[in-house]
């Protein structure tokens, strides 16, 4: 797994409750993760617009491990690309007291 | 990339990341650790009182990997200053022809073709993240979010021109 699709990225986080921050800045999107109704900030993903950031390659998607809350790169991986399930997402979160 | 130095950790400091201190304070918040020094405290009132350098650099063990230590974060008009003894961790690394600089435990990250464009982005990534924890307001935000808001308020001070 070297390289993940940034459509890939937006459609992925998308579905685990993730929602774009409205914002003014056009060089990036950051979203923000949700649960039950509530904003959990310190958990997003920035989404960079650039033409540079059409594909984010691994060492670039390695460095949200902390940002998503998780501790592997397989978890990262199987995040973005979608294999992992919301449910299974929240559960990991929750053994760590994050939600 | 710039120039490195050949030894490793020549520049080493002994400042603590504010990411670890907040973890090391909810470990001791729930009662799973016991402090066995006051390192942070004690530095505070010897050397960090004359320590004016906004920042230091460690060199890792890869050429293309090396960390920067800031007391304070300024981006636009705003300013985030930690406490003294307490620095917030850059680490810096160029592969896949980007620059890339990140906190590791905090998980921001800015990235770029040039260091200064990854280091200014990192700035920017870390002011947006302090600024939601710090000021969304409380009944749209979960616990863990409050709990990291009570632990950034101790250790930073927050300044908008």
């Amino acid at each position: 797994m070297n390289e993940i699709d940034r459509k890939t990225i937006r459609k992925s986080i998308k579905k685990k409750g993730f929602i774009l921050k409205e914002s003014s800045n056009t060089d990036h999107e950051v979203y923000r993760l949700t649960h039950n109704g509530k904003l959990i900030p310190q958990i997003r993903v920035k989404i960079s617009r650039g033409s540079n950031y059409k594909t984010y390659p691994q060492s670039l998607w390695c460095t949200m491990r902390a940002l998503l809350g998780l501790d592997s790169n397989q978890e990262v991986a199987a995040l973005l690309n979608c294999p992992l399930s919301k449910e299974e997402y929240f559960t990991i979160l929750k053994s760590k007291n994050i939600l | 990339m710039p120039k490195l130095s050949p030894k490793r950790n020549e520049h080493y400091s002994d400042k603590t990341d504010i990411s670890v201190v907040i973890y090391a304070q909810n470990l001791l918040n729930k009662g799973y650790a016991k402090p066995i020094s006051n390192q942070y405290t004690s530095k505070t009132l010897t050397t960090c009182r004359n320590d004016i350098s906004p920042m230091r650099i460690i060199h890792g063990e890869s050429p293309r990997h090396f960390r920067n230590q800031l007391n304070r974060i300024t981006y636009g008009d705003v300013t985030i200053r930690f406490q003294d003894g307490i620095s917030l961790d850059v680490d810096i690394s160029y592969e896949d022809g980007l620059y890339i600089a990140f906190n590791d435990r905090f998980g921001v990250y800015g990235s770029g073709i040039t260091y200064e464009s990854a280091y200014e982005d990192f700035k920017d990534s870390f002011v947006d993240f302090y600024e939601d924890v710090m000021n969304l307001p409380e009944e749209s935000v979960g616990e863990s979010t409050i709990k990291l808001r009570n632990s950034l308020r101790q250790f930073t001070s927050y300044f908008k021109k």
